[in-house]
């Protein structure tokens, strides 16, 4: 398995001091970890009757499109599909400036902490999948997306660049959300420019999930791919083998 | 709730990989009682359709919400699109025209009888789509929307193909077809700010 350590966090992403980082964890360390006795709060994880762990994530039980950014710059201006007073959606528009101040907050959140580092793909397709790399200080969000993302399975996937990245600060606030024209201390950042995502403020696991979502919905398109939310089935002999593509 | 693939049993294998899919179901549940269990789409009303992205918010599924409501869902998913909805129309039916992929629409909502269309008659739809015997079924037309309706499918009620027929009176659901036809008219403005957009306005329904 290919090296992963904090001193790749402090050169590549900024994140310094890490005491700690665990790689790619098993399913029996992110138990252990997620079962901590010492945890509290919405860190803590509950193990149920038939063996799955249950989390609290507060006041955030789904996404929150409300609090959802994408950057404006040169390269997104004409691509995304912003909102409009007359037709609303999520997609709102914030400055490079204000990227730079929510990545500095979540970049200085997971700074001196024991870190999780997640890489997984996003999309079956070896052409066109994403590697995305997750990175963050909660043991059962790490669990999450392990579960949801398709684990490299090889030293060369392992050894691979990811494509983007995500920095998931669940404990940080943006408490001067006012004079950066957000909606709320909470912020779900998309720069498509840089290919980052950061979380601010909610412990959701979906923000992760949905977001990766969304962006193989802004990039595929832009390459001729169609993007679709569905599932599909593929019938094989007499059953029906269901085929899990982008479960959603 | 998250589960990784590999705790479904008959998952597709390799993991995710199939040809271009033969048929695309479209799944709207119609609280109005207008529209047919099943509509068979040609490629510009598989855009406009997929772009309209109509369902029914359902009592119980989401806070304040009390009865039926309409919702217009652009490519059902409006919620995660980030490019313009029409580039996600252009793309799918690029593709379904590449592989000769062909599109329904299936509603599961309510029709003149007051009551949802059964999962039986679903099912037998689903089956009717998946056999291709859809494709060679005898049709017609339903007014407004200009939807093509198989008139006879085998293990389904004949009875409900043509919505009209589930009325006790047909002015019944002229009187609701209109009222629908119209949202979606109007849902669909915003997307005639370009010309994909504007150029789908005629596979829409008509008033």
């Amino acid at each position: 398995m290919a090296r992963f350590d904090k001193a790749i966090l402090a050169e590549k992403y900024g994140i310094t001091g890490v005491t700690e980082v665990l790689y790619n964890p098993s399913y029996e360390v992110l138990f252990n970890e997620e079962m901590k006795p010492e945890l509290e709060g919405f860190d803590k994880g509950q193990e149920t009757e038939l063996g799955a762990i249950n989390v609290m994530t507060g006041i955030y039980t789904g996404r929150s499109p409300k609090d959802k950014f994408i950057v404006d710059d040169a390269n997104s201006h004409d691509k995304v599909w912003w909102t409009t007073p007359g037709y609303p959606n999520d997609n709102k528009p914030v400055t490079e400036a204000t990227w730079a101040a929510l990545k500095d907050l979540a970049v200085k959140q997971l700074s001196g902490k024991r870190l999780f580092v997640v890489d997984g793909f996003c999309g079956a397709n070896k052409d066109t999948r994403m590697k995305v790399r997750f990175i963050m200080e909660v043991a059962w969000q790490a669990h999450f997306v392990t579960n949801m993302f398709i684990r490299p399975q090889n030293e060369e996937e392992f050894d691979q660049e990811p494509d983007f990245t995500v920095y998931c600060a669940s404990k940080a606030k943006v408490d001067n959300y006012k004079e950066l024209g957000l909606n709320s201390d909470t912020a779900v950042v998309f720069n498509v420019t840089s290919n980052e995502q950061v979380i601010l403020n909610t412990w959701y696991g979906g923000e992760m999930k949905k977001g990766m979502f969304s962006m193989m919905n802004y990039f595929l398109p832009l390459k001729g791919i169609a993007a679709m939310h569905c599932s599909t089935y593929r019938r094989r002999r007499a059953r029906l083998g269901r085929q899990r593509y982008l479960q959603l | 709730m998250s589960y990784p693939i590999y705790h479904i049993k008959n998952i597709v294998r390799p993991i995710s990989h199939a040809p271009a899919a033969k048929q695309v179901i479209f799944l709207s549940a119609d609280a109005f009682g207008v529209l047919p269990p099943v509509s068979i789409l040609d490629s510009e009303q598989t855009k406009y359709y997929f772009l309209s992205g109509f369902t029914a918010k359902l009592a119980g599924t989401e806070r304040g919400i009390t009865e039926p409501t309409p919702t217009f869902s652009a490519c059902f998913g409006q919620a995660f699109l980030e490019l313009h909805p029409t580039k996600y129309a252009e793309e799918l039916v690029k593709r379904m025209e590449m592989s000769g992929a062909k599109a329904y629409l299936v509603n599961t909502g309510w029709n003149g009888t007051g009551k949802r269309i059964s999962i039986r008659d679903t099912r037998g739809i689903i089956d009717a789509i998946l056999n291709h015997s859809i494709d060679k079924a005898p049709t017609k037309v339903i007014p407004y929307f200009n939807l093509t309706v198989p008139t006879q499918l085998e293990g389904v009620d004949t009875g409900i193909l043509d919505p009209r027929d589930t009325y006790a009176d047909a002015a019944q659901w002229e009187e609701k077809a209109k009222d629908l036809a119209s949202r979606f008219i109007k849902n669909f403005v915003k997307y005639e700010d370009n010309e994909a957009g504007k150029a789908l306005v005629a596979a829409g329904p008509q008033l």
